[in-house]
Order: C-alpha cells, then structure tokens, then sequence
C-alpha cells in the first residue's frame, strides 16, 4: 500500500510539473510527466536512504537496512497532501508555478523520515 | 519525556521547526484560545497579502486590502477551529480520547510556520515592494501540512492512516477556498 500511495505521488508530481495549462489533457505529456515523476521519486528514495544511513550508522548496523528503508517509506507517506494540492493547482485553478508545492513537499518527507529515525534511535535506546 | 511551560514564542517556532516535541509541552503551556490568535493572524496577514499584492497591480483599491487581512482574520478565527472540531468528530468516531480543545488548539498551532511566513512576506511587501502572496502566503499554508500531519498523528497515537487523508482534504479546502477569495 505504501509502495501504491508512493508511486501515485510521484506520478502526480511528474504530470502537474509538465502540464501544459493551454493543452492540460495531453497524453504523451501525461506519460512523460508520469514517467518522470517516477524517475524523480526513485532518485529522491535513494538519496533519502543514503543521507539518513550516513548519519545513523550506528542503528544501521544493530537493525539492518530494513530500518532506514520504513523510515524513508513511512515519511514518502507525507507527500500525499502536497501531489493532491498540486493536481488541484494546476488542473482546477490553473496554476503553472507549482514548485513551491514539490520543494514543502520534500521538505515533509524529509522531516518525516528523521522523525521516524529519531523514534526507533529512541526505543533501541530503552532498556 | 516531562513537559515544560514555554512562552508562545517558543511554540511558534518549535512547531514549525519539530511539531512532535512541542506539541506535548504546547498542549499544556498553550491557552486554546491564544493558538486561535495563531491561526488567525497567519491568515490574517496570508489573505491580508493577497488584498496587498491585487493594490499594487491596480487591480482593488486599498480598501480592499483591509477587507482581505478581516476576511483572514475572520477564517483564521472561525473556519480553521471549525475544521479543527470536524477532525476531532472524526477523530471521536474512530475511538480517540483527545478533548476538543486540545484538537483545536493543536490544528490551529500547525499554521505556526503560515505565520512567520506571513510577518516576513509582510516586510518583503511593505519594504521591497514584492508581490508575497504566493510566494510566502501559499508556501507557509503548504509548509503547515507537515505540522498538520505530525499534529494529527501525535492526538491519534502515532497512526498515519487518519492523519495524512485529514491533512490532504484540509489542504485542498485551504487552497480552494483561499483561490476562491482572491479571484472576487
């Protein structure tokens, strides 16, 4: 389900970022957005996972990667309200400039992720 | 963790910087009706902007950008803790204990960020002369969601599910209503 919610966000990224507000139903701008909004999430994971496996060493070793990869997976979870605001931007109000909307979202999904890391460096940490 | 008393200085910028932690310490420090003065001054001053950036175009005249800052203070002060009642009803329904003025105050707080957004997209306006609605105004609203859902999720234990479906619908009907006023 994570997986579902992750891909449909990123191809929402992708199609509302190469919209065209004059010609918004255009299909091989739908399938190349869509493609490049998954090629864009799947640089994005892997940079998100290597960032957070530099600074957590330590627990990456005790747990394994599993950890880092639910941590990235959980806060990819958090782009879902910005990919939702974005199609509303530019397919119901028109909009063109929906950067604003990719950079809080990664900013979310940033944030969300070192929070999950902060909770499980916290519970491997209780006695 | 114990809780401390912090000013709503300190809330202000914790909960845009780490909603987790501030949240539990806010919770308690925090008056509810102060974390309405919150949201609504964030408001106040995004649509305030918005009345600001239509003065400049030669679009409105400037009563129109008093009547935009009263539009955001008013939907700050009743549309935002309204939302904040409607999530605590969902909340409710799927069996959460959290009182209503802990939902409420928590929702209104998550626009602590659409605050310091707002005061310095004001000074770019006023100063510079910067056309800021969209560029502070939307991006604050769009930097609260992150709160929003770390908010959301903290009042239902830890659950993802609720919070980020909440937090998406909020956002829609944030957008859309604010788009709505703008093009008046």
């Amino acid at each position: 389900m994570k997986n579902l919610v992750r891909y449909l966000c990123f191809m929402a990224i992708g199609i509302s970022a190469f919209a065209n507000p004059l010609e918004p139903i255009n299909l091989f701008r739908l399938g190349f957005g869509a493609l490049a909004g998954l090629l864009f999430g799947w640089l994005f994971r892997i940079f998100l996972r290597s960032f957070l496996s530099l600074f957590n060493g330590k627990l990456k070793k005790e747990k394994g990667k599993v950890v880092i990869r639910n941590a990235v997976d959980s806060g990819m979870l958090f782009l879902t309200p910005f990919a939702v605001m974005m199609l509303i931007a530019v397919y119901y109000l028109n909009w063109s400039e929906t950067r604003g909307f990719v950079s809080a979202g990664i900013m979310a999904v940033g944030t969300a992720a070192a929070i999950e890391m902060g909770r499980v460096n916290r519970r491997s940490k209780l006695p | 963790m114990e809780a401390t008393k912090q000013s709503l200085f300190q809330t202000i910028f914790g909960m845009m910087i780490n909603p987790a932690g501030t949240l539990k310490n806010a919770l308690i420090s925090t008056k509810w009706y102060l974390s309405i003065v919150v949201s609504a001054l964030a408001f106040g001053l995004f649509f305030g902007q918005t009345g600001l950036d239509l003065y400049k175009t030669g679009q409105k005249g400037f009563d129109f950008v008093l009547l935009s800052g009263a539009a955001g203070i008013a939907y700050g002060l009743l549309v935002i803790p309204l939302l904040g009642i409607l999530i605590w009803t969902v909340l409710k329904l799927s069996k959460g204990d959290r009182k209503v003025k802990e939902t409420v105050s928590s929702f209104c707080l998550s626009y602590s960020g659409a605050l310091v957004y707002g005061v310095a997209g004001l000074i770019f306006s006023l100063a510079l002369g910067w056309k800021t609605s969209v560029a502070f105004g939307v991006t604050g609203v769009l930097w609260a969601i992150g709160p929003m859902i770390i908010a959301i999720r903290e009042l239902t234990g830890g659950k993802n599910t609720l919070s980020i479906p909440i937090s998406t619908v909020v956002g829609g009907v944030v957008l859309i209503s604010w788009s709505v006023f703008s093009n008046l």
